[in-house]
């Protein structure tokens, strides 16, 4: 077993409490923001309706998470499926990214209702109801999907946790919990059920943020800017596009702190960043392709929502997202793939970072505009998110990143056994 | 192994399942969630029985509109709309208008229209008026993912404010934007409160319902009955007599965004002076 890849479980190491620390201020305030926001009601939002956004941050952040949810399996399907076996090193990086995100989607839902005490009812009628509603299709996949994602994980980590459980005495019992029917030669059933595991996942993918997300705007006919048939590839690809940009940031993260240098080879920076170049120069090709629908004889409705991207109130936002977010990173991704000596990792970081946070503003743009020009004449609204929402989704984003660092803590990310 | 066999982990599991199933049955009572509906002032559904043989109609005469808004106040009165829910469950628009109104509005008309007028009626203005039409193929029950929002067997699309988790994809699905949520808790003064509609708690979304607990039980809907330039009619289209069904057979009428499938159930005819011969 190696010892350095066991790094970030040794000991007391001061950085992991003092990051933690300042985690715990954005989380301790979005604590406050949150019980102010059920005892007064979503008032203390900026979203209203009819006139402004009857949905906001929130919901952009559930489908930012959704999409990041992906990064994990896409990596995995890398490496079982077809094989790929040099990004296995960061597949656990990636897997880890799936669960923390799913749940962070599902805790953006919490924050976007009315009603946080009655979630039940959505699984109480979810027998009546899904057959027709897209919000119970979406709970049901993406139930699925977390599910098979944390048994994929489970099974995949406990090689690991076999080793774990002699080299840390102390947290024995955990492992031991996890460890539950382990036989040593498991490995080759596990091997065998991952493959299957993988293959579902892959195709839930596709039903998750090429589907059922999507469809949850897509399918809406009384709002101009969603009714779109292009949804489903269009959110799919902003899904696996801003998912393998997150894995990126976050292995090569974790590379510079615990000196992983030898075991995540630049090689893999290199690969993930093509794709993501690519998958982003595809995007903005669809994005020509809805904006020209709009446009070429596009209904009225259609039009305003055009115009307020273009050239409306919402264009010093829309333009750079697509130019700076999403172009220039894009191609400089390709074309240092294409001219190795111009390869740089932090280049890759920059441009994937970029790319991440364009995926989200990107997101926003999605979800708000068609809610500012209603089809009946009603005055045009305006939304930029209060306080509260700007609390409560640093927080999300503080909580996702904690937990992340607290499975570093207590599990191996790395796989010590492959070594 | 010890300490952990399968059998008591399993065991763990099923207990912890069971739980969880308990607590979605019974309703996680938060301190904030104590609203009106724990002091047994909701009334469950609306008191009232519907018929399957009724068909409604509601009607609106762009013709006669003088667009004084007495419907709009008249409808907060009568079910207890709280002052926190704007617009109103009926939205009035003022619309410029070149011409005589010919039908449809159109995008010409939409681009003069306007909520905010002060004075009416005007020259040169005609008035429409907005409310939850109670689509035949509603957008919003489709959506509903509790099944809060439903079509009654007498086609009224009404609201479950039990039921409602306020996920507002309703809002969303809503071409007519018909639906209003409770973003503050709604208050209503005791004595301005109709003991037959019931209180909305925060965070759910609501309605015009054709003032079912009235038209249910032989009463005109509060709008039709404050209209004071007959404007406004209402009733069974499934009664060939009734006044709503000699209208519809003898005059032109639109209804709103009928492209889009809905089938809404409220007609708009141009009736009167303003109406192109």
């Amino acid at each position: 077993m190696d010892e350095r890849l066991l790094q970030p479980l040794l000991g007391s190491d001061r950085t992991f409490y003092i990051i933690a620390g300042i985690l715990l201020v954005p989380i301790g305030w979005f604590v406050y923001c949150w019980v102010l926001q059920l005892t007064k009601g979503l008032s203390v939002t900026a979203m209203r309706t009819p006139v402004g956004a009857a949905m906001g941050v929130y919901i952009t952040n559930f489908v930012f998470f959704v999409g990041i949810a992906h990064g994990g399996i896409a990596i995995a399907a890398a490496t079982r499926l077809f094989n790929l076996t040099r990004f296995r090193s960061i597949a656990r990086i990636g897997e880890v990214l799936t669960i923390v995100s799913i749940a962070m989607a599902g805790l953006s839902i919490l924050l976007d209702i009315g009603r946080p005490d009655r979630i039940f009812h959505m699984i109480r009628y979810w027998p009546e109801r899904v057959g027709w509603s897209p919000l119970t299709w979406d709970i049901t996949v993406i139930f699925t999907y977390f599910a098979l994602s944390l048994a994929y994980l489970w099974l995949t980590i406990r090689k690991d946790l076999f080793l774990c459980a002699t080299r840390f005495p102390k947290r024995r019992w955990l492992y031991k919990a996890l460890l539950i029917g382990y036989r040593p030669g498991e490995e080759e059933e596990i091997e065998r059920l991952t493959w299957w595991l993988s293959l579902a996942i892959v195709f839930l993918v596709v039903m998750l943020s090429g589907g059922v997300v999507a469809w949850l705007f897509g399918l809406i006919s009384s709002r101009p800017g969603w009714f779109s048939a292009l949804a489903g590839p269009y959110f799919l690809t902003a899904a696996i596009a801003s998912a393998i940009a997150a894995v990126i940031v976050i292995a090569a993260l974790l590379r510079k702190v615990f000196n992983w240098e030898a075991y995540i080879q630049p090689q893999i920076f290199r690969g993930l960043g093509i794709i993501v170049g690519l998958l982003t120069l595809f995007y903005l090709y669809l994005t020509l392709a809805e904006q020209l629908t709009f446009r070429y004889a596009g209904p009225q409705a259609e039009t305003t929502i055009s115009d307020m991207l273009l050239g409306g109130q919402l264009a010093p936002i829309y333009l750079p997202t697509l130019l700076v977010g999403f172009l220039i990173p894009a191609l400089w991704l390709l074309i240092q793939a294409l001219r190795p000596r111009m390869f740089s990792i932090t280049a890759t970081i920059i441009a994937s970072m970029t790319i991440l946070i364009g995926f989200w503003v990107k997101r926003f743009l999605i979800v708000v505009p068609s809610f500012l020009r209603p089809y009946l004449p009603f005055p045009t609204g305006t939304y930029s998110p209060s306080w509260v929402e700007w609390s409560l989704m640093i927080g999300v984003f503080a909580i996702a990143i904690l937990l992340y660092m607290l499975f570093m803590k207590l599990f191996p990310i790395m796989e010590v056994s492959e070594q | 192994m010890k300490g952990i066999t399968r059998r008591s982990f399993l065991k763990g599991i099923a207990g912890l399942l069971g739980l969880l199933s308990l607590s979605g049955c019974t309703e996680l009572r938060l301190p904030w969630s104590k609203s009106s509906e724990t002091k047994g002032e909701l009334i469950d559904g609306f008191g009232t029985v519907a018929n399957s043989q009724d068909r409604w109609a509601y009607i609106f005469d762009v013709g006669a509109c003088i667009g004084c808004r007495r419907c709009m106040y008249a409808c907060k009165q009568e079910n207890n709309v709280p002052d926190t829910i704007s617009p109103l469950w009926i939205e009035m628009f003022e619309m410029k208008s070149e011409l005589p109104v010919t039908g449809q509005p159109s995008e010409e008309d939409l681009k003069g229209a306007t909520t905010s007028y002060t004075e009416s009626p005007k020259e040169g203005r005609w008035y429409l008026s907005a409310q939850c039409n109670h689509c035949a193929n509603p957008p919003c029950v489709k959506v509903c993912p509790t099944g809060a929002t439903y079509k009654d067997i007498d086609g009224l699309v009404l609201i479950d404010y039990n039921k409602c988790i306020g996920c507002r994809y309703c809002v969303v699905a809503c071409p007519y934007e018909a639906r209003r949520f409770n973003w503050w808790k709604p208050e209503v003064p005791a004595e301005r409160v109709n003991e037959l509609v019931p209180l909305r708690p925060v965070g759910v979304v609501e309605k015009c319902t054709f003032c079912v607990h009235r038209i249910r039980r032989g009463k005109l809907p509060a709008c039709v009955e404050a209209c004071p330039v007959q404007a406004r009619h209402f009733g069974k289209l499934s009664d060939p007599d009734s006044e709503v069904s000699k209208i519809l057979n003898s005059n032109r009428g639109f209804r709103l965004l009928e492209e889009l499938g809905t089938h809404p159930r409220k007609w708009y005819i141009t009736r009167g002076e303003k109406w192109l011969e």
